[in-house]
């Protein structure tokens, strides 16, 4: 007995679908499980139905696309995957194999169908994995575009910047040079050899140790790096190089790798330099420029002494001829605004020098307004302005030089004069602000554009030169006050609201710190007192000047005031002089044509009757290097040229 | 860009007309081997695969330019300058039928005739029109394709089942039959399936042969009726058929039928 089971079965009961069908699909056999699978009765689908219609719509499409031509002319398709409709409607996914096979004088095909649900499932899967890879693969182009994007950026920005960046593995210690790093240094990438010292080398060798330690530094640190160092360029020249950057850290805090920035600041230091170099030669010139001025007040000063001399003379010899009067008068005054022309550039030109000296005692502010007024009324009085004073109630006491203080009221109010139209008012005033001393000089004159405001303390800034003519001056009177101002701790501030709408000129010194309620200095000396050395008998001066015209109007002047006079030129001929006219007083001047004054002193303080003699000495700038060397050399007394006569006097009269 | 590489262009036979074959949808060149035997011999035959498809260079595949039939259209009349400077009979399957009506519409003067077999200008039902099938249909078919495309790439070998017996297949038949690029596959069902030239029919002059089948899933009859009524110089010839290859399921009744309108109009 055959225990196998019969073809019957095993066509009926197949592990597939097994299905015959006519060329044009007409269902002629079927087995079990296939009807099983699409839950169909045998007798609904055999001569019932075309295997067609089992199909969704997507399936006919594909039947008639592909199956059909594909069946007609390879006589086989296999491995289509399709959906079958089942009799409930719903669809199940199937692996299908189709032979076409003639059979006599038709053809007929055989079907094979597979369920393939888990095949399918596992394709959509594989499906929907390949589309997420895709899309990741897709997001990745993008985000590298951007990156690359942005890395281009940066480039086209730190290649402008002369900047480049370079970091170095420090396990491998690998290094590795951005393109614009590279370009800087004239490299190209198969050139540098990309290790730790390859990279080093490109450093000047006297600043590797600098540079490898700042790294090293900022590495254990963990802090930043910035170091200056000299970078070797392909074609041979040296970068200056500034490299910044710092170390990264595992999670552990071992250093990983080094980052930075270098900057190619050879520019920047070559501006600097020549910066350097401007500014020094700005402070020469501008040094030359202050000598010179001084140099110039110097020089200025010596044509006006004789003048000044000669003009005592002729006041004496008083005239009758009134056309000498005033011609003498008209000398005068102009000589004395040359000469305070020149005081005041003297004095710029010290302060500016930094060589004048203040003496400062404590002083009532009241009074050095007292002296002011005196000094600058007559040139109001003449223009007919009206003055008002606000004269503190209380005393202000300043610490400062007085003789200073004065003198800036008074160029203050002068220049208030001298720029206000006739009939114009003028104030003054002075009060106590907190610990300062506020004085104000106020005038309705012709006022300070706003942009000339800040300018108007500096020297030779003046508003308008037509004007200035009129008035005199070179411009320099504010320069000169700022500077005394600024000497005493003090500031100054210039006000107006335009042209034409007056200025206000505010002055703010510090209070002194008063230490007991001591009395406060007297008054100063009024040096406006021609003291005439009338008073005392006649001495036997001898004058040693080269300055002929210097030495003969003085010695007329000395004659006039009783004296009796002895000049001579050179220091060998005065040498002579001294030991034959035996002068009780000798006026030195050092600068000599043969030996100077120094010699002449002590040539004379060698001899016996030389001992006792007054020598004073006739210097140029009066330094205390050469009151000094005066001393040193024997003289009693000390005069800064030109000779001002009062000065002179005051020594005679101590004789 | 040498069209003959472009388009796998084949000439076959001699004659004073020159006849053009065109593939449809799914395959290629090879659907017409029934039929190129019956003209050889009275016709310059030439046969090509749509780029795309079959061996056509398949890196000229523009998605751009394939967005819509008139980028076919183009080679087509590129194909026909190169093969002949007289104007040729045209036999267009499926899509392709579209594809020569388009192309007689922009160079009317380059065609003879045009013979459409198994033609629709729109599949998608409209109104009153009957395409046949919903956009959602269109959307399963597309589906479809592309799960079987997945297993009948290029690089995979087919098991052909029972193939030796038949005497038909030749040997030139290669694995690479109705197989092509899933995602060109894809793109070219949703363009075909989604278009609507009915626009085209009125403006063609050229004298035409629609051959319909008498049972075709996917150019009804309903098509071939609307094509004939609404184009100028259109003849309906109905082939007794199930399904929308005659020319491979039917070869002798479509041979029968283009030749008699052939005889009848031009010789």
């Amino acid at each position: 007995m055959d225990t196998l089971p019969d073809i019957l079965s095993s066509f009926e009961y197949a592990a597939c679908g097994l299905v015959t069908t006519e060329v044009n699909g007409t269902i002629r056999r079927v087995n079990t499980t296939f009807c099983k699978w699409l839950d169909f009765n045998a007798d609904e689908l055999v001569d019932a139905k075309k295997i067609q219609e089992l199909f969704t719509v997507g399936g006919r499409f594909f039947h008639h696309t592909h199956w059909a031509p594909l069946l007609q002319l390879q006589g086989s398709v296999s491995e289509i995957q399709m959906d079958l409709v089942c009799r409930n409607g719903k669809t199940l996914p199937m692996l299908i194999n189709v032979v076409r096979k003639k059979h006599g004088d038709l053809s007929f095909d055989q079907l094979a169908f597979f369920v393939a649900t888990d095949r399918k499932n596992y394709e959509r899967e594989l499906l929907s994995t390949r589309k997420t890879a895709q899309d990741s693969l897709a997001s990745l182009h993008e985000v590298q575009r951007e990156l690359q994007k942005n890395r281009d950026f940066l480039s086209v920005a730190i290649s402008s910047a002369r900047m480049g960046i370079w970091s170095e593995d420090l396990h491998t210690h690998h290094v590795w040079l951005s393109p614009e790093l590279e370009k800087l240094a004239g490299i190209g990438s198969e050139k540098f050899n990309n290790t730790h010292e390859a990279f080093l080398n490109l450093i000047h060798k006297d600043d590797q140790a600098l540079f490898a330690g700042e790294v090293e530094r900022a590495v254990r640190e963990k802090a930043d790096y910035n170091v200056e160092f000299r970078l070797q360029h392909a074609e041979g020249f040296w970068l200056a190089m500034e490299a910044r950057g710092h170390a990264t850290y595992s999670d552990s805090g071992e250093a990983v790798s080094i980052v930075g920035v270098v900057i190619d600041v050879s520019d920047s230091k070559a501006t600097e330099e020549k910066l350097r170099e401007l500014n020094q030669q700005l402070s020469i010139n501008d040094r030359r420029k202050d000598e010179f001025l001084a140099t110039l007040a110097h020089e200025l000063r010596n044509p006006l002494a004789p003048m000044r001399n000669v003009l005592e003379i002729m006041r004496f010899k008083e005239s009758t001829d009134p056309f000498m009067r005033w011609s003498r008068d008209l000398i005068e005054r102009h000589v004395s605004q040359m000469t305070h022309l020149v005081d005041d550039l003297m004095e710029t030109s010290r302060i500016s020098q930094g060589r004048v000296e203040l003496r400062k005692q404590q002083i009532n502010i009241a009074d050095a307004i007292q002296h002011a007024i005196e000094t600058s009324h007559a040139l109001m009085e003449k223009s007919k302005h009206n003055f008002i004073v606000n004269k503190p109630e209380v005393p202000i006491i300043i610490d400062a030089d007085s003789t200073r203080i004065v003198q800036i009221i008074s160029n203050l109010l002068t220049n208030a004069a001298k720029y206000t139209p006739d009939g114009g008012s003028i104030s003054l005033s002075a009060v106590q602000h907190g610990d300062e001393a506020v004085i104000s000089v106020r005038d309705s004159g012709i006022g300070i554009p706003r942009e000339q405001l800040s300018n108007v303390f500096n020297m030779f800034s003046q508003l308008k030169p037509a004007l200035e003519r009129s008035q005199g001056g070179l411009g320099i009177g504010l320069a000169l006050v700022r500077g005394l101002v600024e000497l005493h701790g003090g500031t100054i501030s210039a006000h107006s609201e335009g042209d034409g709408k007056g200025s206000e000129f505010i002055v703010r010194l510090p209070i002194a710190k008063l230490e007991t309620n001591k009395q406060f200095a007297g008054e100063t000396q009024n040096q406006n007192d021609v003291e005439y050395a009338s008073s005392i008998d006649g001495l036997r001066i001898l004058v040693v000047d080269d300055n002929v015209d210097a030495a003969e109007s003085l010695a007329l002047l000395l004659e006039i005031g009783g004296h009796n006079i002895r000049i001579a030129h050179d220091g060998m001929t005065g040498l002579a002089a001294a030991e034959e006219f035996r002068p009780d007083v000798v006026l030195l001047d050092i600068g000599l044509p043969d030996i100077n004054g120094y010699e002449v002193a002590r040539s004379i303080r060698q001899q016996l009757w030389g001992k006792e003699m007054n020598l004073i000495a006739a210097t140029g700038w009066g330094q205390d290097k050469d009151k000094e060397l005066a001393h040193n050399s024997g003289f009693n007394n000390h005069l800064t040229k030109p000779i001002d006569f009062q000065k002179l006097n005051a020594l005679l009269q101590k004789t | 860009m040498n069209v003959y590489l472009r388009n796998n262009i084949q000439v076959i036979g001699t004659g004073a007309t020159t006849i053009v074959f065109a593939h449809g949808f799914g395959c290629d060149q090879n659907m017409w081997r029934y039929l190129t035997p019956t003209f050889k011999d009275r016709f310059k035959v030439i046969l090509f695969d749509l780029v795309g498809s079959g061996k056509s260079d398949l890196a000229a595949y523009d998605y751009k330019k394939y967005e819509s039939l008139q980028g076919y259209a183009a080679d087509l009349i590129e194909i026909i300058n190169e093969v002949t400077d007289q104007p040729i009979v045209f036999v267009g399957h499926s899509v392709s039928a579209v594809i020569g009506l388009l192309a007689s519409v922009e160079a009317p003067e380059k065609f003879r005739c045009q013979i459409m077999i198994g033609p629709s200008p729109c599949y998608i039902n409209d109104g009153e029109y009957v395409g046949g099938f919903s956009r959602s249909d269109v959307e399963e078919l597309c589906n479809t394709i592309d799960n079987n495309y997945l297993g009948w790439s290029s690089t995979m070998a087919p098991a052909i089942m029972g193939a030796p017996e038949q005497p038909e297949l030749g040997v030139e038949l290669t694995n690479s039959f109705c197989r092509t690029d899933p995602e060109i596959a894809k793109h070219f069902a949703r363009v075909t399936f989604l278009s609507d030239h009915r626009d085209a029919l009125p403006k063609s002059t050229t004298p035409t042969l629609i051959l319909q089948c008498s049972d075709d899933f996917i150019a009804p009859c309903t098509v071939g009726d609307y094509m004939q009524k609404t184009m100028p110089n259109a003849e309906l010839c109905i082939i007794d058929n199930v399904g929308h290859c005659p020319h491979l399921s039917a070869p002798d009744a479509s041979t029968l039928a283009i030749e008699s309108y052939l005889k009848k109009n031009f010789y």
